[in-house]
């Protein structure tokens, strides 16, 4: 009781935790490991991405080969080297193709002879995927931006009503032809960074993705 | 020998005098209208005294249902009640028209810290070692000051009567529910201290049809409460009391939400001579909410509301019959927020002073008049509630009328809130929000004989400056805002019964009927007609007991208002919520008085909306769950035991 007389604003602060200060450097490719051929599979890069996608008004641009990030508004031009961009959740390819596997783990996955075939889904324009204006959610008035979108990468599902959103998320891994003709794979790890704040993208991926398809 | 045959007399004796406290208590236990409450008035009356209609929900009635929080038992026992889901799964109350930030929740007289979108945290407000609830519908601000426009609910504790007892308790269902619960008490010459601890586990609950929600996210739940009476003098008790509150809700895969509450105080009454008792209390309320994110380990708390309070009550009655109540609270109320530009805090200070005479007049009229006077410091709102209520008695009927003022201050989340909703939108607070008040006219007819308890009230609330959370032009954003006047009347009546050969029953009904001035939009989702319906059988032999109980409750239904448009919320269109009811049969055994095992089928005809919306009943459709409950100190082997000690001590 003293100790209630002695802290007005409240005690115990000390059993919950401080935030974690968030850094810029910690955005980007990160852990990189390259790995050399072996007799299965050609040389790869394996490491971790970080993308902070909060913004509804952009479209972060990551491409893969120059492990280079960069961000445009949803109305504005991109000028760089992309294979891909993602909006909050939602995942566009230039010009690529995706499949979904079964497998939500790279150390089963790359230990298989191979990836099966086929499957691979392009792009589809879309108009009511990509939420860039939600002042008016609760009244079932969002604005979406008309775009090409994948259908097939659906990591989180956020679904509205209720509000705020409930979220669904998986971890599956999704291979990606990208235009260059090479592939790319990649798993969602999480979609909240160590604060809690959600669309603050983990991914593990790994470029180009060495098993061949039969 | 006949020491042993003395010990089994002894036992069915003593087994005999128990099953007849317990048949007339069980006879008693719907119409007793000789237990004292202390709600409606502050001080302590008897319930057929009280000039102010007051419902009371027993220990009885929450064993018979074993109910675990007072969402449960409210919904069960009282027509005109529906807890629903808000927006993130956190429970919402209905009461008449009234939502959660119109009714007071008092737990022994204190109020309640924390609140999320209006409603105090229902789960924490747990029944183990719960005495009664007191309800008492209507505006009573005169007393109680801001919020409690709708009425108050005040949650009692029991005390520990015995020198030792120690119950345990267990329950389980068939949607992987589970409730574990222990309460110890002592009392040893003047200390009686009271300990109970309830831990509940609910997985999440995948709903079988599309509806707003596509499941009901799993909850961890522990209560811890103790309470220590110490009586230095007959005419003195000194009670302190401490609780702790933690719940973990399973809201998405990545991060949990938790909720904590810590409370505390410290309480001195004295009687100062006869008809004279004097009280001073302190209290402590502090309720927080954290995010636990999974991958980095990190409980983040960004919510915490602070509650300091300390109220002086005075009580003298003279010649015996006439009583002068004089008071005064002083709070300080600290809220720190997500929901405040950058996480921050504000506080403010609130003061009062209340008064109120009962005269008890010949011919059986009593006549209640009251005032009290509220100081918020932050607004600088001063504000006077007042009341006036009569009773007259007539052999088995008592008549009541009463007038009482309501009102309810603007809360610093409605005052400061500057909110960007997960970037979705800005929510603004208002510090020109002026406070929400109301008039309440209601009067009644009880009758009273024997087995029978017959009750008619009729009310009429008028509600001026609501405080409602409405879109703004002007700011591009939703912004607290003082919205059109409300009107809303309504009767309730019942009827409940119980007979000697053990048979009982209790129907009750309800009419709600909200409105606003001609050209308003009505956004309200409150259900006209409610009624409930319990039948019960309640038998004690000597060392068996049951109650056998079918509960209905009946929901109409309604067409609820939602705006369609964000130019001026000035259009609505109607969303139906279909009327349905919900049935429930209880089978309570009880052996030796001492053990007690209870088998429920809840939702007995398997009701599953069409439609989950936000008012619908989250249910799978029919469960199951058995409860076994455990007086140790009741157990027939421990007099045994106990005998046989003091047999071989000689």
């Amino acid at each position: 009781m003293a100790l209630a007389f002695s802290s007005c604003d409240g005690m115990f602060e000390g059993i919950y935790d401080e935030p974690v200060p968030e850094k810029q450097s910690e955005f980007g490719f990160k852990d990189i490991t390259n790995v050399s051929a072996t007799e299965n599979t050609s040389a790869y890069s394996r490491g971790w991405l970080y993308v902070k996608t909060v913004d509804y008004t952009g479209w972060t641009y990551i491409d893969f080969e120059s492990q280079m990030v960069g961000y445009a508004g949803v109305y504005d031009d991109y000028d760089g080297k992309w294979d891909i961009a993602i909006h909050r959740y939602e995942v566009k390819t230039n010009n690529g193709k995706t499949k979904r596997t079964a497998f939500s783990d790279f150390d089963n996955l790359l230990s298989q002879d191979h990836l099966e075939a086929g499957g691979y889904e392009a792009d589809e324009w879309n108009e009511d995927r990509v939420a860039i204006d939600l002042s008016g959610i609760l009244d079932y008035n969002v604005v979406f931006l008309p775009t090409y979108v994948s259908q097939v990468i659906d990591w989180v599902q956020v679904i509205y009503p209720p509000y705020p959103p409930t979220y669904k998320s998986h971890d599956k891994i999704f291979v990606i032809k990208l235009e260059n003709g090479k592939r790319v794979a990649m798993r969602l790890e999480n979609y909240v960074n160590n604060n809690g704040v959600k669309a603050c993208l983990t991914i593990e991926y790994v470029y180009p993705f060495p098993l061949e398809e039969k | 020998m006949k020491h042993l045959l003395a010990l089994i007399i002894s036992l069915f004796v003593f087994e005999e005098s128990h099953a007849q406290n317990a048949d007339t208590l069980d006879v008693a236990r719907n119409i007793d209208m000789d237990q004292v409450v202390v709600t409606a008035t502050r001080t302590p009356r008897l319930l057929k005294a009280v000039p102010i209609v007051t419902r009371v929900i027993g220990n009885a009635d929450i064993k018979r249902m074993d109910a675990t929080n007072v969402g449960n038992l409210l919904e069960s026992e009282m027509p005109g009640v529906e807890f629903t889901y808000a927006m993130n799964q956190q429970q919402q109350l209905n009461i008449q028209g009234f939502g959660g930030s119109s009714v007071l929740f008092l737990i022994d007289g204190e109020r309640v810290a924390g609140e999320t979108h209006d409603n105090v945290d229902y789960q924490r407000l747990n029944m183990g070692n719960v005495a009664r609830i007191e309800i008492v519908k209507g505006a009573a601000s005169s007393l109680y000051g801001s919020q409690a426009i709708g009425g108050v609910i005040n949650i009692i504790s029991q005390d520990a009567f015995k020198p030792w007892s120690v119950n345990v308790n267990a329950r389980v269902g068939t949607i992987g529910s589970q409730r574990y619960g222990a309460s110890v008490g002592t009392r040893s010459g003047r200390i009686r201290n009271t300990f109970n601890v309830l831990r509940e586990k609910n997985n999440s609950i995948v709903l079988p049809r599309d509806g707003v929600f596509e499941e009901i996210y799993a909850n961890n739940t522990w209560n811890f409460k103790d309470r220590l009476k110490y009586n230095p003098t007959e005419n003195l008790t000194f009670t302190a009391r401490a609780s702790y509150f933690f719940r973990e809700m399973e809201s998405s895969k990545v991060i949990f939400n938790r909720y904590r509450d810590f409370s505390g105080g410290l309480k001195g009454e004295m009687k100062i001579a006869e008809g004279r008792n004097f009280e001073l209390s302190y209290s402590y309320d502090q309720y927080d909410k954290s995010d636990y994110t999974l991958a980095s380990r990190l409980d983040i708390r960004d919510y915490s509301n602070v509650q300091h309070s300390v109220r002086g009550l005075y009580n003298h009655t003279f010649v015996g019959k006439h009583t002068l109540t004089v008071g005064g609270d002083y709070m300080r109320d600290y809220l720190l927020t997500y929901q405040f530009a950058n996480g921050g805090s504000f506080y403010q200070h609130t003061a009062d002073v209340f008064a109120q005479f009962e005269w008890t007049l010949p011919k059986d009229w009593q006549i209640v008049g009251g005032t009290r006077f509220d100081y918020y410091s932050d607004t600088k709102l001063k504000h006077v509630s007042s009341k006036i209520s009569f009773m007259k008695k007539m052999n088995s009927i008592s008549l009541r009328g009463y007038y009482a003022g309501g009102f309810k201050a603007p809360s610093l989340k409605e005052l400061y809130t500057s909110w960007n909703m997960q970037n979705m939108f800005m929510i603004y607070g208002n510090p020109q929000l002026k406070p929400e008040v109301s008039s309440n006219f209601s009067a009644s007819a009880e009758y009273q004989h024997s087995n029978v308890n017959m009750l008619l009230n009729l009310f009429h609330n008028t509600v001026t400056n609501r405080i409602s959370l409405i879109w703004s032009q002007l700011h591009n954003g939703m912004l607290y805002d003082n919205v059109n006047k409300v009107y809303i009347s309504g009767l309730d009546a019942s009827l409940s019964t119980r007979w000697a050969n053990g048979l009982g029953g209790k129907v009750a009904y309800t009419y709600t009927r909200e409105s606003v001035p001609n050209g308003e939009p009505l956004v309200t989702s409150t259900r006209p007609h409610m009624a409930s319906l319990r039948i019960d059988y309640d038998r004690q032999w000597q060392l068996y007991g049951i109650n056998a109980s079918l509960t209905g409750k009946f929901f109409s239904a309604t067409d609820a208002g939602e705006y369609t448009a964000n130019t001026g919320f000035k259009e609505v269109e109607a969303i139906h919520y279909s009327a349905y009811t919900m049935w429930k049969l209880i089978v309570n055994q009880r052996i030796c008085n001492a053990i007690s095992v209870t088998a429920t089928i809840d939702n007995l005809f398997n009701y599953i909306p069409e439609y989950f919306h936000t008012s619908s009943p989250a249910t799978i459709g029919r469960t199951y769950s058995i409860g076994i409950s455990m007086d140790i100190e009741e157990l027939p082997f421990l007099d045994f035991f106990f005998v046989m000690r003091a047999l071989s001590k000689k």
